[in-house]
């Protein structure tokens, strides 16, 4: 028996318009449920770096540095703590500053990111900010002395791919945090070049702190 | 509850406020004619950022932000490393729960003014279980039955009331700061403390108020620092400009610490069956 194309459409359409009523809700739930995982996986991944007694620091910090180049959106978020100022920078200026920043980024937190994520990190929950962006709410865990550290994480799914977009650690957002930094550097030094001989010093520093050869 | 990590030192200064009305005055008169303002028209975004630093003092602000930096590296900081590495923790645990426990009525009043019983009603039943079963508060008894901690002071009140905070001003000694919070802290010990409130209102206070006023606003010092010592050397190693970073942490915190009082107090919830 064949059915009329009407009754096909009409059945068609009314579900399709289930599933998109369904929705929003539903999904939102699947991306913040998608978010949750997606750090719960992080902090486990890390862990595993850390407890692995073989690594040499500069094998840690080169785990860690590509664990980190993975999950976080260094590029977006290199762009969001230069601000205005992305737009008045040159093309070469740009890319130097994002080279720059990627390593300021793992020399710089990957270490605390370790510390952070090899604590004891209890994923709390999620709730989604609009379509693409959720926040996963979690806590290091510590003595009830000393209280538990509130971190929030912002994260993005794109393409069906999560990556973390910003840390906010009891109320403290690092993105946020690094663009006023940024900001008073870009203003002391006059340019994004001066904030890039920064940048470089900055790393060079950290790097030597770490006892990393470049 | 966690000490927020970037919370200003913002200790009680007791005994202090009328040095502190000394340095607010000095700032408001130095407020002309620093750090130039942007043409709105001009550039938008850069009176946009202007206006978002809210720092018009920044030069003033620098200079002490300097001299606190040597205060500290000098003694502060050396003081809290040996408190928090050196001294057995036992100790040190004892310390931090009296201070707190000598806090409280800070804390309750603060509570009430917030329109926050709930609040006011786990700082009372903390103070008289610590009191008491926590031998005279050396021992925080009542985390352990299920009353947690949370700070509150008068700078957040007066935000909780509608009031803002007003440009940057990094206070000598006490740290990073605004003149609400630095109005708060004045009104927190000399006012809502009791032997801080003695120590002001009799004409000539017992001299064991005094020192032990002393004593304890040296030690609250010493305890609140060896809290964020880790927060502050991470967020020096990972700034261009620590002051500037300083600055942005410092305001975030403390507005993500008002939220904490603005929230709907919290109807007693029935025990779970």
């Amino acid at each position: 028996m064949r059915f009329p194309h009407v009754v096909v459409a009409t059945v068609f359409a009314a579900f399709s318009l289930v599933s998109l009523a369904l929705p929003s809700s539903a999904m939102a739930s699947t991306l913040a449920a998608g978010a949750q995982e997606f750090i719960q996986s992080i902090a486990d991944e890390t862990v595993g770096v850390l407890q692995d007694d073989a690594l040499q620091i500069e094998d840690r910090t080169q785990k860690l540095g590509s664990l980190f180049n993975r999950h976080f959106a260094v590029e977006d978020i290199a762009r969001f703590v230069l601000g205005r100022h992305w737009r008045s920078a040159s093309e070469a200026e740009r890319s130097n500053y994002v080279d720059l920043f990627r390593d300021f980024i793992v020399f710089g937190y990957a270490q605390r990111f370790g510390d952070f994520a090899g604590e004891q990190l209890r994923v709390r929950g999620a709730s989604p900010v609009d379509e693409s962006t959720a926040i996963v709410n979690s806590e290091i865990v510590r003595s009830r002395q000393q209280g538990n550290i509130r971190v929030d994480w912002r994260v993005v799914e794109t393409n069906g791919t999560f990556q973390i977009h910003d840390v906010v650690v009891e109320g403290v957002s690092m993105a946020q945090t690094q663009r006023s930094d940024f900001a008073a550097t870009i203003r002391q030094r006059g340019s994004v070049a001066g904030l890039n001989q920064a940048l470089q010093q900055k790393v060079n520093q950290l790097r030597e702190q770490l006892g990393i050869r470049s | 509850m966690v000490e927020s990590m970037f919370r200003p030192l913002g200790w009680s200064p007791l005994g202090l406020s009328k040095s502190l009305a000394v340095v607010v005055i000095m700032a408001a008169l130095i407020t002309g004619g620093c750090a130039t303002r942007p043409d709105p028209r001009e550039d938008p975004e850069a009176y946009a950022e202007y206006v978002e630093i809210n720092d018009p003092l920044e030069p003033f602000n620098r200079a002490v932000f300097e001299f606190n930096r040597a205060f500290d590296t000098m003694l502060l900081k050396p003081l809290a490393i040996f408190y928090r590495d050196i001294l057995p923790p036992p100790l040190t645990r004892g310390i931090n729960n009296t201070l707190n426990n000598l806090r409280s009525p800070v804390i309750f009043f603060n509570d009430l003014l917030q329109g926050r019983p709930d609040r006011a009603g786990t700082t009372l039943a903390r103070f008289m279980i610590n009191s008491t079963l926590g031998v005279g508060g050396v021992h925080d008894a009542a985390t352990n039955l299920g009353w947690e901690r949370h700070e509150a002071d008068f700078g957040q009140t007066l935000a909780v009331w509608g009031l803002g905070e007003g440009p940057f001003l990094m206070l000598p000694i006490l740290g990073p700061s605004n003149p609400r919070d630095a109005v708060g802290l004045g009104v927190d010990s000399a006012v809502l403390d009791p032997l801080g409130f003695i120590n002001i209102a009799v004409s000539d206070p017992d001299t064991a108020i005094k020192v032990f006023n002393y004593a304890r606003t040296g030690t609250y010092a010493v305890d609140r620092r060896s809290q964020v010592i880790d927060a502050l050397d991470d967020l020096e190693r990972t700034s261009l400009d620590f002051y500037a970073a300083l600055r942005s942490a410092v305001r975030q915190s403390r507005r993500s610490f008002i939220e904490e009082g603005r929230q709907a107090p919290v109807s007693p919830t029935p025990l779970a069956p």
